[in-house]
């Protein structure tokens, strides 16, 4: 009764926002899409989600009394000149300390093309463009409510704020359907990147991180002086935090054929260095090179696949006030995480997706501080054009060596899973 | 290369009245018939085909020109439905004015960096009547629009009225005097090095005249796609 209650204020709050926004009279030199975002979910887990500061994997809470959720997304593209471009995307979230925010936000220099090459210029807060599943709305996956492991991480903590540069062009004459595009960014920000990859590792979700968000992570359970009670250590992240003042770097390419297929190469590098702290946040120097494709196979069915290697630099342990203990160590973390989506259109309405993600963290030699794999089925059905029911099941099965020791959890090996119905409506969309 | 054939058809119009050609107003109406078909031999549609009269017969072409565009100042439109430009391949005479509507609700900014044709344009929202502008080099003029990468057309700016674009069989027929042409056709489903020669064409007496091109290369997947299961990112 509560979901429901909860689901039709949020309605009629989103009903009334798109009458107004309707009212406004929009110029065409604006675009504006509003989604309304509204689940009912039934998570397995015996750990608590990691967004309430729980180790598990999972976004919404299994002990939840209240197995709802409702968010509100908000995507704004406006033109300034006829070439300069502004682009803010923005959601709030029920029931969440820090419940709205920016998750994107930048200025898009488009020059007029003198030839058969066209550049771009971002300037601001963006993603990198690394992922083929968040092609959607407000970096949305049109394929699943979750995004793969490599993609959720992305999501939440990788958001350079800097510049952007891309260049794309045919390759073998004018009109050939083989284009190449290159790419490179500069910026500042993620300097804590992978943190939360090693304290609650790889996850399965949609929960995209805001600019300047904190997040929660499980507190830091240590053995307390000689036998007493352990010191449990509160901790809160701030992913996209500057710690060092240098600035970071991604470059790659991209190789195309027409619609039907895609390759991309890409190398990051936050280029953070672990020993600077600041704001009570330590740097994580982290790299990764990453591969995506994405195919048209025959029979119209869509094939994307993502791989993701690195490894981040910290300092063991971390301290809150940013002091070097004698005791502290500079280790070198690795990672891996790699997905298939399989997806297929069935009629105008009708969408199944199905998606395994593998992936990994380790210290080499030492211990596996994160291996698993996760299953994702999901069905869309579009209700109304602009109304659309989602339906989804996920499976993560991870094992965990450095629970026991940092966690205080009893096990090493979990299963977490969750079943979610979801319904989005477009409530407002300038485009028509 | 690719390969054209020509064949003459069973004339229908008798000798005497082939005669009378020369007059312009009262030209025989003859027919060319031109069928393009893939390496597959399947017909492949939305093709530009064009005629060019060649040397003298040129002044014989001029009265089906006037008859066919009819206004002194001819006039084409270039659509914008649905973040595409419609058509996706305008064939247009030399000197032609084009119109650019845009039926979407966002702006969109036309450009063309083609020497044949550069410009930009930026057409608000709901114009019926955008500029018109003028297109008056024979050549290609390849369409973009600058806030949506996936829009793409190109106007092929011939000089000649003779022209036309294949149906779903990939024929089409063009009607014509006699005289000699030079026949093109033109995709932008193929480099321009894999476009067929042109065929020189000599018609007499009001015949209608089958052509035959075929493409031996294999054709660029067509611009507008079908498949729905994958989206692209848009970075």
């Amino acid at each position: 009764m509560a979901a429901l209650l909860t689901g039709s204020a949020w309605l009629g709050a989103l009903a009334l926002l798109s009458a107004q926004a309707g009212a406004a009279d929009l110029s065409d030199r604006h675009e504006l899409a509003i989604e309304l975002d509204w689940n009912l979910f039934d998570a397995r887990s015996s750990l608590s989600a990691w967004t309430e500061g729980g180790a598990g994997k999972l976004r919404f809470d299994a002990g939840s009394s209240d197995n709802t959720f409702a968010r509100v997304a908000i995507e704004y593209r406006g033109q300034i000149t006829p070439t300069l471009f502004g682009r803010v995307v923005a959601d709030a979230i029920e029931n969440a300390p820090s419940s709205a925010g920016l998750t994107e936000a930048y200025l898009e220099w488009r020059p007029l093309p003198s030839g058969v090459a066209r550049n771009r210029l971002r300037f601001g807060a963006f993603y990198p463009p690394f992922s083929l599943e968040n092609t959607g709305f407000a970096w949305e996956s049109p394929y699943s409510r979750s995004f793969s492991a490599i993609n959720a991480w992305l999501g939440e903590e990788i958001r350079p704020i800097g510049l952007d540069w891309r260049l794309s062009r045919p390759v073998g004459g004018e009109r050939s359907p083989r284009q190449i595009d290159v790419f490179a960014g500069v910026f500042y920000g993620n300097d804590p990147a992978g943190t939360l990859l090693f304290w609650r590792g790889w996850s399965v979700h949609d929960r995209q991180t805001r600019l300047n968000e904190r997040l929660p992570l499980a507190p830091l359970v240590l053995p307390g002086p000689s036998g007493g009670s352990p010191i449990v250590i509160e901790r809160r992240l701030d992913p996209i935090a500057e710690i060092d003042d240098r600035p970071g770097i991604y470059l790659g390419g991209d190789l195309s054929f027409a619609r039907r297929a895609r390759v991309s190469l890409a190398f990051y590098d936050n280029r953070a260095d672990p020993y600077s702290f600041r704001d009570g946040q330590w740097s994580w120097g982290t790299r990764m090179k990453h591969f995506a494709a994405q195919v048209a196979l025959p029979g119209d069915i869509g094939l994307i696949v993502q791989h993701m290697r690195g490894d981040t630099e910290w300092l063991v342990p971390p301290t809150r006030d940013g002091s070097i203990l004698p005791t502290t160590e500079h280790v070198t973390d690795e990672f891996d995480a790699s997905f298939m989506l399989l997806s297929k259109s069935v009629g105008e309405r009708h969408r199944v997706s199905l998606r395994f993600d593998v992936f990994d963290f380790r210290r080499p030699g030492e211990f596996e501080i994160d291996r698993g794999d996760a299953a994702t089925l999901a069905y869309s059905y579009s209700l109304k054009p602009r109304l659309t029911m989602q339906l989804e099941w996920m499976q993560i099965e991870s094992s965990r060596d450095v629970w026991p020791m940092l966690l205080g959890h009893a096990s090493t090996r979990e299963t977490e899973s969750m079943l979610q119905l979801g319904f989005r409506l477009s409530v407002f969309d300038s485009k028509g | 290369m690719a390969a054209a054939e020509s064949r003459r058809r069973a004339p229908w119009a008798c000798a005497c009245l082939g005669a009378l050609c020369a007059v312009p107003a009262v030209a025989a109406a003859g027919r060319l018939e031109v069928q393009v078909l893939d390496r597959d031999g399947t017909g492949v549609p939305e093709v530009a085909v064009y005629a060019v009269p060649v040397g003298a017969s040129a002044d014989v072409a001029e009265p089906t020109a006037r008859a066919d565009a009819g206004p002194a100042v001819r006039k084409a439109t270039m659509n914008q439905i649905g973040l595409a430009f419609d058509p996706h391949l305008l064939v247009v005479e030399t000197g032609t004015e084009i119109e650019f509507p845009n039926g979407d609700d966002v702006r969109h900014h036309v450009y063309s960096f083609s020497r044949a044709r550069r410009f930009d344009l930026t057409i608000d929202s709901g114009s019926i009547h955008s500029e018109l502008l003028s297109f008056d080099v024979p050549g290609l003029v390849t369409l973009g629009c600058n806030i949506h990468d996936n829009m793409l057309a190109y106007v092929l700016v011939v000089d000649t009225p003779l022209f036309a674009k294949t149906g779903g069989d990939g024929s089409v027929a063009l009607p014509v005097s006699d005289g000699h042409y030079e026949v093109h056709v033109w995709t932008p489903r193929l480099p321009d090095k894999a476009l067929p020669e042109p065929v020189t064409v000599e018609l007499e007496h009001g015949d209608a005249r089958e052509l035959a091109f075929r493409f031996d290369q294999k054709l660029y997947p067509p611009h507008e796609h079908s498949e729905t299961s994958l989206h692209w990112p848009h970075y």
